[in-house]
């Protein structure tokens, strides 16, 4: 027999076979309800898969703009740091500025008042020469100077009102010269009772 | 909608099944032999159909068949491979026996007996011979299907045919001896 022959006899009752041997059996029945029970379980986990693949997008998503917000505000964050850091500078330099602005006001005020006050202690060594009642002005320490001139002043009305009045007779040298002469002495003595008239 | 299309689906399935059920069932018996595993490979390919239920259109009952039989024996196949007795030698150092010695019975031989003779073949030869002769694929698409190279598929299909004739002949004996 060729193998071709032996091929196409074998093809031939086997190819489109539907009669089943008789030592085989097939309950179409069975296994038709064991196929619908793994369609409906594979339909059922098909279910499940969705649902977890849904949950899992879920998760992801939420994960992810989580993710995004804790990085928008970590961002936000650190430039809130910067910001501070840079407000903090400013503050630093304002600060230094201002103090630089303080010298140079005192700096400036210090002249000013140093020009202001030039002439002023050109005409200090007039001081003793003003007269006081007329109105002084000072600018500085007006009230320390006329206070120091009163009290001079003062003072030398005290040492002039100290000097006591002694009622001793009063001797001239030209009492003494007169004196010699009686009508020296008598005239000297007429003047000075005169005098004492007008004393008391 | 999708009730009316679902209900559709199961009409669709339910004549298939009751159609072909049982031609698929045999088909499947001659690539693994015992029949649980048959109805197993049958229950999976059967799951195949309905899942691609959605993306096939008819066209005719030939065609319809053809898309069945192509399902049935890759599920054949991966049942093999997933039970690891697909392991073909590689082997081209087959020398043809073709004996011209041909038995009467050549033309006697049933349906029945074409079965149990496949099925007696080990699983490489007889998955071979059953791509070659009955599903009438080439060498080379055999050889791209389970993976070994033309010269091992032609080695296979001959041993294959050797023994076949070996139990052709002993066949050939007993019916002497019975008739």
């Amino acid at each position: 027999m060729q193998p071709n022959s032996l091929d196409s006899i074998i093809k031939n009752n086997l190819e489109n076979q539907s009669e089943l041997p008789s030592n085989v059996h097939f309950d179409k029945e069975r296994l038709r309800s064991s196929i619908d029970k793994r369609i409906n379980q594979q339909s059922r986990e098909h279910k499940w898969q969705i649902i977890a693949a849904l949950l899992i997008l879920l998760l992801g998503s939420s994960l992810f703009l989580h993710y995004q917000q804790y990085s928008i505000i970590t961002k936000q964050k650190q430039n809130i740091g910067n910001q501070e850091q840079l407000i903090s500078s400013l503050h630093s330099e304002n600060e230094n500025i201002k103090s630089e602005n303080y010298l140079l006001i005192d700096s400036i005020s210090k002249s000013n008042i140093t020009q202001m006050e030039k002439p002023k202690q050109i005409a200090l060594p007039q001081l003793p020469t003003i007269v006081i009642n007329q109105p002084i002005v000072f600018q500085n320490k007006v009230e320390d100077k006329l206070y120091i001139q009163i009290v001079e002043r003062i003072k030398i009305k005290e040492t002039d009102s100290e000097i006591p009045e002694l009622d001793l007779p009063v001797y001239y040298e030209s009492d003494r010269l007169a004196s010699n002469t009686n009508k020296q002495s008598n005239s000297k003595s007429f003047a000075r009772k005169i005098g004492k008239l007008f004393k008391n | 909608m999708k009730k009316l299309f679902l209900k559709n689906k199961k009409t669709i399935f339910n004549k298939i099944y009751e159609n072909h059920s049982q031609q698929l069932f045999l088909l499947i018996l001659r690539y693994v032999v015992s029949q649980f595993d048959a109805e197993e490979v049958l229950q999976r390919g059967f799951i195949k159909v309905y899942e691609a239920l959605d993306d096939f259109t008819y066209e005719n009952d030939k065609a319809s068949l053809g898309w069945l039989k192509r399902i049935m024996v890759n599920e054949s196949l991966l049942f093999l491979r997933e039970q690891k007795r697909l392991t073909l030698s590689d082997n081209i150092s087959f020398i043809e026996n073709s004996s011209n010695q041909s038995p009467e019975v050549e033309n006697k031989l049933g349906m029945d007996d074409c079965l149990s003779f496949v099925r007696n073949l080990p699983d490489g030869y007889r998955t071979v011979f059953n791509l070659y002769v009955i599903e009438g694929y080439a060498h080379k698409e055999i050889a791209e299907i389970l993976h070994i190279s033309e010269s091992a598929s032609r080695s296979q299909l001959t041993r294959a045919r050797n023994i076949l004739k070996t139990q052709l002949k002993s066949l050939n004996y007993a019916t002497e001896l019975v008739g």
